[in-house]
């Protein structure tokens, strides 16, 4: 499972993305590999879910996985749930 | 140049080979001209061996020599210079006058973003370039453009750079790795501009971005770059190739910034003994050298880390990150007072990023260019960078003139529109200045537990003082280091 977290200099808020999916996962046992991306770069990346800001998912619309995308980067309650709806069932 | 001479060429028989595979696949024939002008196209582009070390071609060769030598001999001539002598300026213009050659006879242009600079910065080696090129007009008979003269100028430009150069070293000084984006030309002026104008540095090598990676490898410091690099190993500066005054500067200031460079550096030497002592006292050694050896190579490649541990310890020295062996920066580190700002007051997001980059110039961290770039940023990507409901995390990128680590947080008397659709108005933002992708990542997480943390946040918004909202972030720290499992663990 690989997570692309992706904003638009892949310095700052795709990191806090990171931290916050990490967390996340962690906290729901999920076994993933969490990475960050611009926005530029993110065409040559491979995800499964890619977790970014409702601007840049429009941009991303040709990616074929599911995009998740959060208002409140610091929020785990958001995140959360939004990555329980795109996860696989099979871990419950 | 006539068909019978391509077809006498090495590049020829390459061609030859490509054209009877394409020829295979497609099912389709190539005649001798289609053939020979991709043969034109292989001898266009650089050759990356010396001619001198293929001796079949030595008739192909004596020619090129010959325009190398006269084009040296004219300058020196003229201008007083001593360019013969240098064995690197002829290496080097043996391999970029050859290719040159065949690019002049056959009308291939060539685009050279540099020129410019390299008129208004080296009008001397631009000028010495010209008549190089005169002698090289009369060679071929065909008239050289202006960018192929600013390559010609890059080389004899490193050359006059190497004769100013002392060649002696100080033993402490600074081992750099020089990349550039994939030319030889470019990364040799940064050379030859960095040894002339940075007595402490040496350059050990120079290599294109794709070899980055061998600055471990190479025992390099530090890598200065023409272009960003991702994750390198080693501390990355990126500059102009032609190194002007400001950005000499501004390496000069992240040299003396850089941490890991204040040198306690593990010799290689110190840690082989005892390491093979340890393995002696467990196995038969059969070959005692070839393992020294091996030591020494692996203690060269863990040296960057292991000079980053031994300097760890010191009551305000930054963290080590456990993964990276990089330096990290804790938010208390590089949010102090003097980069915090109650109440402050904007009309507008532009006005924002002004009030909280501004500390940061203040304090000397970054380049006052580096507002723009957020701006721009901030123009280019929209609203996004407020990522919690009115707060706004504001940065640009490295090489916008970020001279080390920082943060600034400002607080806002009105909220002020940003564009999102969520989460304006704002009435916190934080700027802060990257100098890699790793260093800041623990004050940015302990920045993220602040936000998480509703009753910090609303205090912090009633702040009336910098130095209460210093005492505020502090105290949150300490509060969800202390209680982890309630704050989570980011």
């Amino acid at each position: 499972m690989k997570i692309l977290a992706v904003c638009g200099m892949g310095l700052g808020s795709s990191m806090v993305l990171r931290m916050t999916i990490e967390s996340v996962l962690k906290e729901l046992g999920v076994n993933a590999s969490v990475r960050t991306s611009d926005i530029g770069a993110v065409k040559a990346e491979s995800a499964d879910i890619i977790v970014t800001s409702s601007e840049f998912a429009t941009l991303l619309a040709d990616k074929k996985v599911p995009i998740l995308t959060i208002k409140n980067y610091v929020d785990k309650q958001e995140m959360k749930e939004k990555l329980l709806s795109v996860l696989p069932k099979e871990g419950e | 140049m006539q068909l019978k001479q391509l077809s006498e060429t090495t590049e020829n028989d390459y061609s030859m080979e490509l054209a009877r595979l394409l020829s295979n696949q497609l099912r389709l024939p190539f005649c001798e001209e289609e053939i020979a002008s991709i043969t034109l196209f292989l001898l266009g582009v650089y050759s990356q061996t010396l001619p001198s070390a293929d001796p079949s071609d030595s008739d192909d060769n004596s020619f090129v020599k010959n325009i190398v030598t006269d084009m040296l001999t004219s300058v020196d001539s003229a201008m007083g210079t001593s360019l013969r002598k240098d064995k690197e300026l002829y290496a080097g213009l043996m391999l970029h006058v050859k290719p040159m050659v065949y690019r002049l006879l056959h009308d291939i242009p060539v685009q050279n973003y540099l020129i410019e600079d390299i008129k208004t910065q080296h009008p001397f080696a631009y000028y010495a370039a010209v008549m190089a090129c005169n002698c090289l007009e009369r060679a071929s008979g065909t008239s050289v453009s202006v960018a192929e003269i600013g390559f010609i100028a890059l080389h004899i430009g490193a050359a006059l750079e190497r004769q100013r150069t002392q060649p002696q070293f100080p033993e402490d000084c600074i081992r750099a790795l020089v990349v550039c984006a994939g030319g030889i030309g470019t990364g040799k002026i940064l050379q030859s501009r960095i040894e002339a104008e940075l007595d402490n540095i040496r350059v050990i090598s120079v290599v294109n971005s794709l070899r980055a990676q061998d600055a471990v490898r190479l025992g390099a410091d530090i890598i200065i770059s023409t272009i960003a690099l991702q994750d390198p190993l080693v501390p990355c500066a990126v500059v102009h190739p032609l190194l002007p005054p400001a950005d000499k500067s501004r390496l000069r200031d992240w040299l003396r910034d850089l941490p890991s460079l204040h040198k306690s550096v593990v010799s290689a030497s110190s840690l082989r003994e005892p390491i093979m002592a340890l393995i002696q006292s467990r196995y038969h050694v059969a070959k005692p050298d070839s393992v020294n050896k091996l030591i020494d190579a692996m203690l060269l490649q863990l040296n960057p880390f292991l000079v980053q541990q031994i300097q760890g310890g010191h009551e305000h020295e930054p963290t080590i990150g456990s993964n990276t062996g990089k330096k990290v920066y804790r938010m208390t580190d590089v949010l102090t007072t003097d980069c915090i700002l109650a109440n402050c007051e904007a009309h507008n997001r532009e006005e924002v990023v002004d009030r909280v980059g501004q500390l940061l110039v203040e304090a000397g961290k970054v380049e006052p260019r580096y507002l723009d770039a957020m701006k721009a940023s901030l123009a280019k990507n929209g609203p996004y960078m407020v990522i919690v409901p009115g707060v706004a995390l504001l940065h640009a990128r490295p090489e916008d003139g970020v001279k080390q680590v920082c943060m600034s947080l400002i607080t806002l008397k009105e909220g002020v529109a940003f564009g999102h659709p969520d989460n304006d108005p704002v009435d916190v933002a934080i700027a802060f200045g990257a100098v890699d992708q790793h260093q800041h990542l623990e004050a940015l997480a302990d920045l993220m537990r602040i936000f998480a943390d509703d009753e910090s946040m609303k205090v912090l918004r009633h702040a009336n003082e910098a130095s209460e909202i210093a005492k505020i972030l502090e105290q949150a720290i300490v509060k969800s280091t202390d209680h982890p499992e309630k704050e989570g663990t980011l």
